[in-house]
């Protein structure tokens, strides 16, 4: 699952212009490190819906990389 | 030889005007509320409504029955009604269809919302057909849905000059090129999608003289290569609605309002307004009907002006109203792209997340990131789709639009 977000991630930030990662730390945060704005955080949310089937800002306000594996993980297991 | 009437390939449908008056003849039944059969049961059952000076309410053939019940409301579906009639000729036929008052009651798309009832009169229809001696040999290329406006208008002048009508509506590019040629097809009025998917125009049809488009914003790339696909071909933009039905012709993207229909049409806070007397039967407040459409008056006396917009097709994107055919246009220029279609999809980040689905020409490389790096260079930010799907069809309304 990390690998996969990682790569979505990592389209949206080279589809916004921004530089890509190799490597996800839990503690970044989508907005201020990574620079994704609420257009760029928009498109994150529909291809994580269109790949897992997931609406990951249903509940809540999620600001890191950790928070959205941690929903990822858990709508994972629930499966 | 008889003359042909209707001919659909895939359906097997070849019937002619004197299959039509057989079929009249021999019926004794008109179904009210008709669904789900096919185009020529469907028009046989038009006519016959029409004769019997019906209020004759056109259904898409496609629609579910949860579909067709929620516009009927606590009609029934398929309900039939006694007829008989002896014509003795296909002229006495067409003469009671010329002389009918029955009312046709149509549903729009419903791109605003839920589809909406408009009434016209036969004799509207009769009376916008042209009938002379010259159209007598015009061979149309059916390609609207027969249920819808444009459809029905297409049908009226096919019908009462007697010309062949050949199903194209729905048929991919190499079914259309062959039945052009094949049928020598004079006459095509379509949308601006429908023209789109013919693209790249790599044949010729010499037999067309007559190209209408309609429905739509169309653009000078796709009259351009239709200039080029159909030489011997005069092209006319129309303005057409299910409510006022075609209203209005330009030349290039430039419409004139004419002296003639001065007292009936107006532009009015910048939107394009029709007089009660032209439109159908429908609800509306005061005398005047608002088309929704937003044009820029361009010259007075005589008023020309352009489309702009329509009302309440702009996506919001974050705050941010976006107009998606102004986006189209961007990626219909674009090398590659063959037709496109730019919609919103609802997030509850920033209300809409703009999408695009693109056609593209596979001999031309093209990738997601290419066509977003040409939009950012074109486009403001928000403007610029975030998803772009490449799909092998562009998925139109029941009209036929995007």
């Amino acid at each position: 699952m990390e690998k996969e977000l990682l790569e979505l991630l990592n389209t949206v930030l080279s589809n916004a212009g921004l530089d890509t990662i190799s490597e996800m730390n839990k503690e970044q945060s989508l907005r201020d490190d990574l620079g994704l704005d609420s257009i760029n955080l928009a498109d994150l949310t529909v291809r994580i819906d269109d790949k897992f089937g997931i609406d990951v800002f249903e509940e809540d306000f999620i600001e890191t990389v950790g928070q959205l594996l941690s929903i990822l993980e858990k709508a994972g297991d629930n499966a | 030889m008889h003359k042909l009437f209707f001919y659909d390939v895939d359906e097997q449908i070849d019937l002619s005007y004197e299959d039509v008056l057989k079929k009249i003849n021999a019926s004794q039944v008109y179904m009210h509320n008709l669904t789900n059969c096919s185009v020529d049961v469907y028009f046989c059952n038009l006519l016959k409504g029409i004769i019997l000076n019906e209020s004759v309410r056109i259904l898409d053939q496609d629609f579910s029955e949860s579909e067709a019940k929620h516009l009927v409301g606590d009609e029934q579906l398929n309900v039939e009604k006694e007829f008989k009639v002896e014509f003795s000729s296909v002229e006495d036929m067409i003469n009671a269809i010329s002389n009918s008052t029955a009312t046709l009651e149509i549903f729009t798309s419903g791109t605003t919302g839920k589809p909406k009832k408009i009434r016209h009169r036969v004799s509207h229809f009769v009376n916008a057909a042209r009938i002379t001696d010259s159209h007598k040999k015009d061979v149309w290329g059916y390609a609207f849905n027969p249920t819808h406006m444009a459809g029905l208008q297409v049908f009226f002048q096919a019908l009462l000059n007697q010309n062949p009508m050949i199903n194209l509506f729905k048929y991919s590019k190499s079914n259309v090129t062959g039945l052009v040629n094949d049928y020598l097809i004079t006459h095509i009025s379509a949308s601006p999608s429908f023209y789109r998917s013919l693209l790249p125009a790599n044949f010729i049809c010499n037999s067309v003289k007559r190209i209408t488009l309609g429905g739509e914003k169309s653009s000078k790339e796709l009259i351009d290569n239709l200039n080029k696909t159909f030489p011997n071909a005069r092209i006319n933009n129309i303005y057409a609605s299910t409510e006022v039905g075609a209203a209005l012709i330009s030349k290039g993207d430039r419409f004139q309002i004419p002296e003639s229909k001065s007292e009936f049409i107006k532009i009015e806070d910048g939107e394009l307004k029709f007089h009660k007397s032209i439109v159908g039967e429908f609800d509306f407040e005061g005398d005047w009907f608002s088309s929704g459409d937003l044009v820029e008056v361009l010259s007075e006396n005589p008023i020309e002006f352009k489309f702009v917009s329509r009302k309440g097709i702009l996506i919001n994107v974050g705050g941010y109203n976006v107009d998606p055919n102004e986006v189209n246009a961007c990626l219909i220029n674009i090398e590659g792209v063959l037709d496109a279609k730019v919609y919103g999809r609802k997030n509850k980040m920033i209300g809409n997340l703009l999408m695009a689905d693109v056609l593209k020409d596979h001999k031309v490389e093209l990738t997601e990131k290419d066509i977003l790096a040409h939009l950012r260079d074109k486009l403001q930010s928000h403007k610029v789709p975030r998803i772009i799907k490449f799909v092998d069809k562009i998925e139109l309304s029941r009209t036929g639009k995007k």
